[in-house]
């Protein structure tokens, strides 16, 4: 279906000395314009996963199609990641240049595109994530969220159809944070495809879906609020809902009428007053 | 033991074109005993703050005084100092060099001159403190140990020190959501045993369900202290700050558009209290 | 705080000299170097002070930070001018000091080849002051790129300097902390025999060697995930282009050069 933009059939890999596979025998499928989160401990796959979308690393076994390009296939090797850009979880290690606007270029140089088409694309990139005033700045004088702004912008000059996040804000302060995901948010929303790895509960709750990996699998998949219906259920793989849905849960066990679904201080305040007006 | 700063104010490269006013006339005192949170933003000045604590870094202006003596005077050791008051970095796992465990948590022991049956004692008793098994750890390099362990073995470095406080900044930083429950119930032990301890962190859940007193910097200045409840009484004022508030004091708020007397609910359990109270069997007022 | 250190010497403004084509502006070091060096006498050396002076002031530096560029270099000079002094030799004594002799043609010889030295030194500082090091990068690039039929690393070298410049920062700021994170563990960098000094400096260099391979793991990895591979088919954002004022300068120094060599036959005094 021209509708999956990410198809993976059965994927294993295996790093090279590790004793089990990263990623064993996985099935997934992410939807053109979908944001999707994954989920899972340190060390469970998630990494390794995206890295595989853009073929950084190639599948020991089962096929992974992006945009509907088989990354097994050398000659396309260029095209898969110019059409699924990545942001890494350390903004320091993934700016090249000593100032923002040739950071931003780097993809551009590295694909060939001409030289008088750049500078507009470059404006335009920054401008998405809102750093125009800041494109003749060092990186290393940027804030955290500043600089993964500006890798974003990096990426979206190349006119990817898929951005793939790992851990963008685990090294950030909540207004890093907050900056970061909000961006992300909207470009979503203009319908860029988005594969979200996070640590943050109230983030993932954020997306449309949720994939939760444990030793390499691929072990629950579904909407937030099927996925965080439960605290038990995510206990097996060592994970925790967010906040407000573990709140909604012990009250719920107490014996108050809330209903499913509770994820947001939003959720929690709506269903909290409704009930209140019946009671 | 009390640590107090009197009117501290930090200069970077001062007289230079690119000078720069770190935190500005602070003054304050941490006693013996005291679970203090230190929030702020990046840039805020915390960090600036926690590295006069422990005499890194020496104020432009003012002083800071342990026990009433001047620790940046001549005289006062400042490896005595450095002792007394611990200090783990951000990300402290990238201080990790030695070739095992054992000798990389030593390292601090050993610059304070002890004997090597002191060390050894020293060694054993920190890794057990961060929770990491001795026999199966102490020969390891530490450079192939997992992102948690490598934090912990960091802590141990400086608990093997045996501070009588011990500021730590940001450590759950990076760690995925059960390592940072463990870091933070492991910081909690420390308190209970008898540390004094400071954490700068940008987890205001977490600071609510641990400090004792909270102390928020903005701009390089002291906006707010005081205990927990205190200080969240006035979300709406860190909110304009734009800084975080906990999850339960954001419901709070939102809560008073219906209920106007709702209390501010600092930590999880007082959320839940409140709301079983006026949600259960129309106990709810209307 | 590390993170305002300026790297190099480059001084940040716009002036006409800021502006030129780093390529010509290699290039016409180059010539100017030339040009000292084929200066025949004395007199030729106001040729040079008047062309420099011309570019002091078209690059709006205030003087006294080309003066400084000379600072380290103050003892190479004083002994050059000392050594040319003494042992050049010559038939016209000036002053007999008992155990040596000083001679006219020894003052001359040791001017000449103290000036020249100032001289040079001053017109690569001159380069490296108006161009912001990047940019120089760049037009060593280009410049060299013919080069790559015989598989000379054009690109590669310059990738290499334009990462380096990125990474010193931010390394140099890991530096400071990991000494921090030391000497709150009771490390003691600054004072001990030179042997334990340099022993107190190992907690020091090995996590910022694991970092910076780190550093360079990720970085790579972020490369290629943003399509680099190589200088092959790549194209650039700064196009550079030789203007009216490259060409002015061309002439200029032209015309300097011109001057140093027919110096002799216009000035009648030869010194």
């Amino acid at each position: 279906m021209a509708d999956e933009i990410i198809v993976l059939k059965d994927v294993c890999y295996k790093y090279e000395d590790a004793a089990r596979n990263a990623v064993d025998h996985v099935d997934l499928t992410v939807r053109r314009g979908e944001m999707t989160a994954v989920l899972g401990r340190n060390g469970s796959g998630k990494s390794t996963l995206v890295k595989l979308i853009n073929g950084l690393i190639l599948p020991d076994s089962g096929t992974v199609t992006t945009d509907g390009m088989d990354t097994q296939d050398d000659a396309l090797v260029w095209d898969i990641r110019q059409r699924a850009g990545m942001v890494f979880q350390n903004p320091d290690n993934q700016l090249v240049a000593t100032v923002v606007r040739d950071d931003v270029a780097f993809g551009l140089e590295n694909t060939g595109v001409p030289s008088e088409e750049m500078p507009g694309r470059i404006e335009q990139a920054l401008k998405a994530v809102n750093m125009l005033k800041y494109a003749e700045r060092a990186p290393h004088l940027l804030s955290g969220g500043q600089k993964q702004r500006v890798a974003i912008a990096g990426i979206l000059a190349m006119r990817p159809d898929i951005m793939l996040f790992d851990e963008a804000t685990a090294m950030l302060d909540p207004r890093g944070r907050r900056e970061v995901f909000d961006t992300v948010r909207q470009l979503n929303r203009e319908g860029m495809t988005v594969v979200w790895i996070t640590h943050f509960m109230e983030e993932a709750a954020q997306c449309e879906t949720v994939h939760i990996m444990h030793d390499g699998a691929v072990v629950l998949s579904g909407t937030p609020q099927e996925v965080f219906s439960d605290r038990k259920r995510l206990e097996p793989w060592r994970l925790d809902v967010p906040p407000m849905a573990a709140l909604a849960q012990r009250l719920r066990a107490a014996g108050v009428a809330l209903p499913e679904g509770i994820l947001s201080i939003d959720d929690m305040t709506r269903e909290v007053e409704a009930l209140a007006a019946r009671l | 033991m009390r640590l107090a700063f009197e009117h501290v104010t930090h200069t970077y490269q001062a007289g230079s074109p690119f000078q720069a006013t770190a935190i500005k006339d602070i003054s304050l005192t941490i006693n013996s005993g005291e679970f203090v949170a230190l929030i702020g933003h990046t840039g805020s000045g915390k960090s600036t703050l926690a590295q006069h604590m422990n005499a890194l870094l020496t104020p432009t202006e003012g002083r800071v005084t342990l026990d009433g003596r001047n620790i940046n005077e001549k005289g006062v050791s400042k490896r005595d100092v450095r002792q007394r008051i611990g200090l783990v970095f951000q990300y402290a796992e990238t201080q990790l060099f030695e070739e095992t465990v054992a000798k990389d948590v030593a390292f601090g022991p050993k610059n304070l001159g002890l004997s090597q049956e002191e060390i050894d004692t020293r060694v054993r008793e920190a890794l057990e403190r961060v929770g990491l098994a001795y026999s199966e750890i102490a020969e390891r390099s530490p450079f192939e140990l997992s992102g948690g362990q490598m934090r912990r073995v960091a802590i141990a470095g400086v608990i093997a020190m045996r501070p009588e406080m011990l500021v730590l900044d940001e450590p759950a930083a990076g760690l995925d959501p059960l390592g940072r429950q463990e870091i933070m119930r492991m910081v909690q032990g420390f308190h209970r045993a008898g540390t004094t301890v400071v954490m700068v962190s940008h987890s205001m859940d977490d600071v609510a369900e641990t400090a004792s007193r909270i102390i928020v910097m903005d701009q390089g200045q002291l906006t707010l202290d005081g205990t927990p409840e205190a200080v969240f009484a006035d979300a709406e004022r860190l909110v304009a700050l734009d800084l975080d508030v906990p999850q339960t004091c954001r419901l709070s708020l939102a809560l008073r558009r219906r209920w106007p007397d709702f209390p501010m609910c600092v930590r999880m359990d007082e959320a839940y209290e409140a709301l079983l109270a006026r949600l259960k069997g129309g106990k709810a007022h209307a | 705080m590390l993170e305002n250190i300026t790297l190099g010497q480059y001084y940040p403004i716009k002036s006409p000299v800021h502006a030129l084509d780093p390529r010509v502006k290699i290039l016409l070091l180059i010539a100017y170097i030339t040009g000292v060096f084929l200066v025949p006498d004395l007199t030729g050396f106001i040729i040079v002070l008047l062309y420099l002076a011309l570019a002091c002031r078209l690059s709006r530096l205030p003087f006294r930070l080309l003066v400084k560029s000379l600072k380290p270099l103050r003892m190479i000079l004083i002994f050059t001018f000392i050594l040319n002094l003494f042992f050049t030799g010559g038939e016209t004594p000036l002053l007999n000091l008992g155990f040596a002799t000083l001679t006219k043609e020894g003052l001359l010889n040791a001017l000449r080849y103290s000036l020249r030295l100032v001289f040079l030194v001053l017109g690569s500082s001159m380069l490296t002051l108006t161009t912001a090091p990047v940019v120089l990068t760049d037009g060593l690039e280009r410049l060299l790129s013919p080069l790559k039929v015989i598989h000379f690393p054009a690109h590669e070298m310059a990738m290499m300097m334009t990462i380096a410049l990125r990474f010193i920062p931010t390394l140099l700021e890991e530096a400071d902390k990991i000494m921090k994170a030391q000497s709150a563990r009771g490390a003691d960098f600054e004072s001990g025999k030179l042997f334990e000094r340099a022993k107190a400096m190992v907690p020091l260099l090995v996590p910022l060697f694991v970092s910076a391979f780190r550093r360079a793991g990720d970085l790579a990895m972020a490369m290629e995930a943003r399509c680099y591979h190589g200088g092959e088919g790549r194209t650039r954002l700064n196009v550079l282009k030789v203007e009216r004022r490259d060409w002015i300068a061309i002439l200029i120094t032209a015309l300097f050069i011109a001057l140093i060599v027919l110096e002799p036959r216009i000035v009648p005094w030869h010194v």
